[in-house]
């Protein structure tokens, strides 16, 4: 069942001389519970993309469906509304609420929804992400790593339809890199966790179901990726 | 090819940098200064102007002479001129009177003649109507009263003087023992001979006294040169009409005493004993001073109000300094975390701390430069037009009413003035800067560049506040755990707060002081409301009553009136013994009479010395039974008592000071003020006995009241009020007129001044004009009514009206600056926090939402700097109130809560409207773009 669907992505900065094209007529889709990692060089648009899928940006040609919903016609409020239910995004720098302790920063989609406190999805998601010794720390109070797995946290507490993770282990070390990747491996197998992960990283992107390559704002192959051995990371 | 010259300090070459790429907060900065700067013009160069425009008002009233001296003799002179502070002097020779012929007046038959030194002619405002100013002792210069009253002398005429002076003498066979002539305080006894001011009118012969003129052998031969307007000297009831020549010195060497105009230097070095050496050396009875004038120059000698002078300036001052060094610290620290990056990077390539600290004083002083001749002008311009509203409040102040022209306003600038603002000015912003900069200095390169102050890294562990839903959790979050970045608002929501609340508790109590002093002593004052109007009769006139009476008659069957309400009252009506007074009154009558005495009497004492058969008086007001029973309503009085039984309602509202008491002639040694708060020793439910006095009689008939109830001008307020030193009972008619029976009198009014309150109908106002015709045709009756014409301000509403512009002027000018501050606070922390809206933005948070955690924000800041401001005020309004109450005596202390209330809601709804108006200015258009930029 497709869940995300793009068209024709384009996305210019600048004009005239300064024009920089970032995505030149992008389209694929991704099925429901497909884990899909997109890589290139530096420069190449991955993020842009990721950016547009994820609503926070917005493309200057094209459409974007996500779970039936073309995102891009929505007004600003109900995109908020629409990302904070169906879209969970990471971020290479975390973006913690520096004043906001683990847990309420994790929760903060679901409160921001309205809905009452679900202790017990918390619970979870804390054990889950191996925090459950920190569930009172401020941001700066963590390491680069713990800081990382909150905020897959908070990407993965409301149950979002995807979650775009954007270079999650660009700013960590090789061992917390592996731990957050497996994570992700984890919620996808695990909870059927459809997932778009952005990375330079080849060999992170070959543990995904399938890998979108782009350069100069194009993608160049697209294609699934036979596990060979086993498939562990 | 040439290479750009390298930066001779590169800290403060960055600094420049910095300053040009955040212009938005280099220009805060900048107005902020330039506010200061305006605030200490208004004070120095204001104060200045003031006081030089206000002299110039009062100088076109009486002259421009500080003091006049009489009876000075060349010795004398001498030694007046050899005192420090006295910067000039002009003799006036008094020729005395002599013979008028041209007079067209028969009750000026002379002329008052004076010889001037030019100095003298000057400081005496003396305005040509026609001719010149003499230029020797052979030429006069005329009152042009004489022409006004019909004489026909003109210039060129000649006049031959022989002098002399005037006595007076009790003829033996007068009628009475003695005669009085109350307006110039003289009395003579039959036989009895008195010396006669130059002043003294022309009598005609008559069978009490009699008039003698003393030759005095002068004589003088005089050419009329000029005419001037009457001087303010020359009363227009004097027998002679003032003739000025010029007072050649040998004149003055012969003389053996004369009048000294006196002039003291820069006016606020004049020592506070001045005036006592001038008693010295003149005497006490030949020293008079310009009071208008060294009022104003804050010379005067009344001392309150040299003390309020230099109070208002202190406070305003202070208050200024405190406002402007939040505003221009707060400006600084919002900027911390921006310039600690840059310095952090300087730091970190091997910029010292002190270096780091001369960025932030560069950067101050940069400017200040610029702020300064900016700050000043827009001073000037503030000041001119502070100046133009005060204008006829000044001349109403000075002239009573009497339509004047007022002299140009203009500034007075002096070099002192203008030092001082700049000193001023320079000391506000260091010490602003001083605290910045010695923290930025204390930072060190890593933590400059991470911003890790921003949010000190936590001991232990942060509790999960997740109540209010996701606006109340980041309110909360925000709030305890970055409250230093709200340290700004916090401060600046404080500093708005106290500016409020201390300047209007400050001048509201300055202002209760001079009102109360400047007003009457004792006064009654009717509320008047729309369509009401108060018929009133001269009770010394035989046919007073009798117009009164018929008016009244005629006024009860007419349509036109809906109701017609007699009130009684009078002063001092009742004696009551002195044991009906409180401790609290005693003990402020003591200190009055021990400013005045100084020999620490007890009240026993003092009672036997100075209280007249140890029986004190009240006044009474007896208000129609509706009123009354109102009143009785509005303070819980017992109306059972007041109506039925002989029950009196006391109005709790008495103050005294030292102006309205005298002891054996003596000035008091400072100003006391004491506004009663129980100045009755009797509780509701006790009787006390009063006396009825009837001079008619000669009797005094006992009686005994119960006190019925307390009341205040509050509850009174919509239908009189009182002020004075003498408590106000109020009776029903019922029971004043058993007491007027008691004491033998016809009727009520025979005792009580009785007053019509008259109420006309809807749609019957014209009808006010047939009673105001009827009322002042018969000359014995007038009418009071809603619609009166404004009178003349009074001295003290001048005053305050003088006092309330200024107290406007200053909130108005420190709210600007508290706003300015606050939008700075508000504005700097939208800034840093994009990054937060941004991420909050990207996790789902609508602009609601956030509008939302700002509003809790905000009023969780606003609560912390109410109570913050709340203990601060509170310290500073006991620590004013004490002050004031040291320095003039005890006051109440009575809370401005109109002005407390408009405080609040003003910080409020400006903190809301700002924070909100800047966070939709500031709306996040790229969510990425503000993420990437404080993430990288």
């Amino acid at each position: 069942m497709e869940i995300l669907r793009c068209e024709h992505l384009s996305k210019v900065y600048g004009s005239g001389k300064n024009q920089v094209v970032a995505l030149d007529d992008v389209s694929f889709s991704v099925e429901k519970g497909e884990f899909v990692s997109i890589v290139g060089p530096s420069g190449s648009g991955k993020s842009t993309l990721l950016h547009i899928l994820g609503g926070v940006d917005q493309p200057t040609g094209g459409k974007v469906f996500l779970d039936g919903t073309d995102l891009h016609s929505l007004r600003e409020d109900q995109l908020a509304i629409f990302r904070r239910r169906q879209i969970g995004l990471v971020y290479q720098f975390y973006n913690l609420l520096p004043v906001l302790n683990v847990e309420e920063n994790i929760v903060l989609p679901h409160l921001l929804d309205k809905r009452g406190m679900d202790w017990e999805r918390l619970d979870k998601i804390v054990e889950q992400m191996g925090l459950t010794d920190r569930r009172q720390h401020l941001p700066n109070q963590l390491s680069g790593g713990q800081q990382q797995r909150v905020s897959i946290g908070r990407a993965l507490f409301n149950h979002p339809a995807i979650v775009l993770a954007d270079e999650p282990t660009g700013n960590l070390d090789q061992k917390s890199g592996r731990e957050i990747i497996a994570l992700f491996q984890r919620s996808n197998r695990d909870l059927g966790q459809t997932l778009l992960l952005i990375t330079h990283d080849e060999s992170i992107a070959l543990q995904a179901d399938r890998m979108i390559c782009l350069e100069d704002g194009r993608i160049t192959r697209d294609e699934r990726i036979r596990i060979l051995g086993g498939g562990q990371p | 090819m040439t290479r750009p010259r390298a930066p001779r300090n590169i800290v403060h070459y960055v600094t420049g940098q910095y300053m040009r790429q955040n212009k938005k907060r280099s220009l805060t900065t900048f107005f902020g200064i330039v506010f200061t700067v305006l605030l200490m013009t208004c004070v120095f160069v204001g104060r200045e102007s003031a006081i030089t425009y206000l002299e110039e008002v009062a100088s076109q009233k009486n002259g421009k002479w500080h003091y006049t001296l009489y009876d000075i003799t060349p010795q004398k002179r001498a030694e007046l001129e050899a005192l420090p502070y006295v910067s000039g002097t002009a003799a006036a020779l008094s020729l005395g009177l002599t013979d008028f012929p041209a007079s067209a007046n028969p009750e000026r038959p002379y002329l008052n003649v004076k010889a001037y030194e030019p100095q003298a002619i000057s400081w005496n405002n003396i305005r040509l109507t026609e001719g010149r100013l003499p230029e020797n002792g052979g030429e006069i210069l005329l009152s042009s009263a004489c022409l006004k009253d019909g004489s026909g002398v003109t210039l060129g005429d000649s006049i031959d003087a022989r002098f002399f002076q005037r006595s007076i003498t009790g003829l033996p066979g007068a009628d009475t023992t003695k005669t009085y002539f109350p307006a110039l305080s003289l009395e003579i006894a039959r036989g009895e001979t008195k010396d006669l001011p130059l002043t003294f009118p022309h009598f005609p012969e008559n069978n009490d006294f009699r008039i003698d003129l003393l030759w005095t052998g002068q004589r003088g031969h005089y050419t009329v040169v000029g005419f001037m307007e009457p001087p303010s000297f020359e009363p227009s009831y004097a027998a002679g009409y003032t003739a000025l020549t010029l007072a050649e010195p040998d004149s003055l060497a012969l003389a053996e005493s004369y009048s000294l105009f006196l002039q003291t230097s820069t006016n606020r070095d004049t020592p506070a004993g001045a005036l006592s050496l001038l008693w010295q050396i003149a005497g006490e009875e030949n020293v008079e001073s310009n009071d208008s004038l060294l009022a104003f120059s804050g010379n005067s000698s009344d001392s309150t109000m040299n003390l309020m002078v230099d109070l208002m300036t202190g406070f305003f001052l202070l208050l200024i300094l405190a406002v402007s060094v939040v505003l221009i610290y707060n400006v600084f620290n919002i900027s911390f975390r921006e310039r600690s990056r840059y310095l952090g990077m300087l730091s970190s390539v091997g910029a010292t701390a002190r270096q780091k600290r001369s960025s932030v004083y560069f950067e101050a002083g940069i400017l200040l430069l610029a702020a300064l001749p900016v700050g000043i002008l827009a001073g000037f311009g503030v000041v001119l037009g502070g100046l133009r509203i005060m204008e006829p409040y000044v001349v109403q102040l000075v002239y009573g009413g009497i339509q004047q022209e007022a002299p140009a306003v203009s500034l007075t600038l002096s070099w002192q003035a203008l030092a001082a603002v700049a000193l001023a000015s320079v000391v506000t912003v260091l010490l602003s800067a001083f605290l910045p900069a010695w923290k930025i200095g204390k930072i060190g390169p890593i933590a400059s560049i991470q911003g890790g102050h921003v949010l000190r890294a936590r001991k232990g562990r942060a509790q999960t506040h997740i109540r209010g839903g996701a606006e109340g959790m980041l309110a909360h979050s925000f709030l305890h755990r970055q409250g230093r970045n709200q340290r700004s608002l916090f401060l600046a929501v404080t500093a708005f707060l106290l500016v409020l609340t201390v300047a209007s508790f400050g001048v509201s109590q300055v202002i209760g002081i001079i009102e109360y002093k400047a007003d009457a002593p004792v006064s009654l004052d009717v509320a008047v409301q729309e369509r009401d109007c108060i018929l009133h009769y001269d009770r010394s006139s035989e046919d007073g009553p009798a117009f009164y009476n018929a008016l009244k008659q005629a006024l009860e069957t007419r349509p036109e009136v809906t109701s017609l309400k007699p009130w009684y009252s009078s002063m001092f009506a009742l004696d009551v013994d002195t044991s009906f007074y409180s401790e609290e009154y005693w003990a402020a009558f003591l200190d009055i009479a021990e400013e005045y005495l100084g020999q620490g009497f007890s009240r026993e004492e003092l009672e036997q010395k100075y209280v007249l058969d140890r029986n004190c008086t009240v006044n009474l007001l007896v208000p129609d039974d509706e009123t009354l029973r109102q009143i009785a309503k509005r303070c819980g009085a017992d109306q059972a008592l007041v109506f039925e039984g002989q029950g009196a309602i006391l109005l709790n509202e008495v103050q005294l000071d030292t102006d309205s008491y005298g002891f054996e002639l003596r000035e008091p040694r400072h100003y006391r003020y004491y506004d009663i708060q129980q100045p009755s020793a009797c509780l509701p439910g006790d009787s006390f006995p009063v006396t009825v006095y009837n001079a008619a009689l000669e009797q005094a008939a006992p009686a005994q009241l119960t006190l019925a109830g307390y009341a205040n001008n509050d509850q009174c307020s919509p239908f009189f009020s009182v002020h004075g030193g003498t408590p106000w009972l109020l009776l029903s008619r019922q029971t004043a007129e058993q007491l007027a029976q008691g004491a033998g009198f016809g009727q009520l009014a025979d005792w009580l001044s009785e007053e019509l309150h008259i109420q006309l109908a809807q749609g019957a106002e014209d009808y006010v004009d047939y009673l105001r015709q009827s009322a002042e045709g018969s000359s014995v009756m007038h009418l009071s009514a809603w619609n009166d014409p404004d009178y003349p301000l009074s001295i003290t509403q001048s005053l305050c009206a003088i006092l309330r512009v200024l107290l406007v002027a200053f909130v108005a000018l420190s709210s600007v600056v508290c706003l300015l501050n606050l939008w700075n606070a508000i504005h700097g922390r939208m800034l840093e926090r994009r990054r937060d809206f941004a991420v909050l933005r990207s996790v789902g948070a609508t602009q609601r939402q956030l509008e939302n955690t700002l509003v809790l924000e905000c009023l969780g800041i606003l609560g912390k700097g109410l109570l913050l401001s709340a203990l601060l005020s509170g310290g500073l309004i006991y620590l004013i109130h004490r002050l004031l109450s040291q320095l003039f005596g005890h006051l109440a202390f009575h809370l401005p809560w109109g002005m407390l209330a408009f405080a609040l809601l003003f910080t409020t709804g400006a903190v809301l409207l700002l924070t909100l108006l800047c966070f939709r200015r500031e709306k996040i258009q790229n969510l990425i773009e503000c993420i990437r930029q404080d993430s990288v």
